[in-house]
């Protein structure tokens, strides 16, 4: 009994000297952020689909195509009926406002679905493509039927439904976005 | 011989069958690249953090970055004095190399979660989704390393703070 509460004397006389690392950030949690991106991995695996899947499930009236690049790309260009929310304004609020139930299908393409590798579609570095960080964030968020285009395309491909702008604006994130099933 | 033969033979017609259902990866998203990054960065990030005083002297200094990573419009309605704003999501080889220049400058971060105020234009977000975490990651993903986040949480009201309204 007297050696663990001498321990534990010890150790509480001892943290206060322990100046490094300093005490985290309580709204900041990176060891759980880390941890997350690998109960993601598996799962996104199976969620990935080709251009023609990804197509054919985009006529379906209760599909989401959410773009989560900045909004000036969006405004430049995007697969039509998509709405764009910039990744760093996801919060659960936002996120409910614009996709409403968890189960909502919910397609998501990045700048690295292109090899135009141009505005609006510059290329990002492979391992911190927008895909990644937008896939996690809407598993963490509790939406779990996603998929992610896994074809790399070219916005110049007739085939493809691009909307260039200016005539492209960001969508509202109000319940008058377009494609919301209701 | 001829068995072998058909072994083969038969391996390659089964081939496109059996490697159906995992798609062929993407070439242009690395996600195990992704996790190898995080992971490194977690361990360093740990000494790059920084207080409101060190954060602040540091921003003092003439080559300092104070870089906002948030979106256009959360930038406008609200930034620490003196920070550039490029969105996290506009990040690429090129726009890092325009808005930063050499790869040593000192950079400091901070997003919404380093604010207790919790309004717009720092809503909290999860704390496993701030936006210090993408960007760190991202920063050293590009090549940057001298970054220091900040690691308080302070009321952008403080007038310490220098918080410019749009």
């Amino acid at each position: 009994m007297l050696r663990p509460c001498l321990v534990v004397l010890a150790v509480a006389a001892a943290s206060p000297l322990q100046a490094t690392p300093p005490p985290p950030n309580p709204q900041i949690d990176f060891p759980g952020y880390a941890q997350l991106t690998g109960e993601v991995r598996d799962y996104r695996r199976t969620r990935l689909i080709g251009w023609q899947a990804f197509l054919a499930a985009a006529t379906d009236p209760d599909v989401l195509i959410l773009d989560a690049r900045s909004e000036r790309q969006f405004a430049a260009g995007h697969i039509a009926g998509a709405v764009n929310v910039p990744l760093p304004e996801f919060s659960a609020e936002r996120l409910a406002e614009v996709i409403g139930r968890t189960d909502r299908p919910i397609l998501i393409y990045c700048n690295n679905n292109f090899r135009n590798n141009r505005p609006p579609v510059a290329l990002k570095s492979g391992p911190v493509a927008l895909n990644i960080p937008t896939f996690i964030h809407l598993v963490a968020y509790g939406y779990r039927n996603i998929r992610e285009l896994n074809d790399v395309m070219s916005i110049d491909d007739p085939r493809m439904p691009w909307v260039r702008g200016p005539g492209a604006t960001a969508a509202p994130s109000l319940p008058s976005a377009p494609r919301r099933a209701e | 011989m001829l068995r072998s033969c058909l072994a083969v033979l038969a391996l390659a017609a089964a081939a496109p069958l059996a490697a159906a259902p995992v798609p062929p990866a993407n070439p242009q998203i690395d996600y195990a690249g992704f996790r190898s990054l995080a992971g490194e960065v977690e361990a360093y990030r740990q000494t790059r953090l920084v207080g409101w005083q060190e954060f602040a002297a540091a921003a003092r200094r003439p080559r300092a970055l104070i870089l906002d990573a948030r979106s256009a419009e959360a930038y406008r309605a609200g930034h620490i004095r003196g920070a550039v704003n490029l969105p996290f999501t506009d990040f690429t080889a090129e726009s890092l190399a325009r808005v930063i220049g050499r790869a040593d400058r000192p950079i400091l971060i901070y997003c919404n979660n380093n604010f207790r105020n919790d309004r717009p234009p720092v809503m909290l977000k999860s704390v496993r989704l701030a936006l210090n975490i993408q960007t760190f990651i991202n920063l050293v993903g590009y090549g940057y390393r001298n970054v220091r986040e900040l690691n308080e949480v302070v009321d952008f009201d403080d007038p310490r703070i220098g918080w410019v309204r749009g």
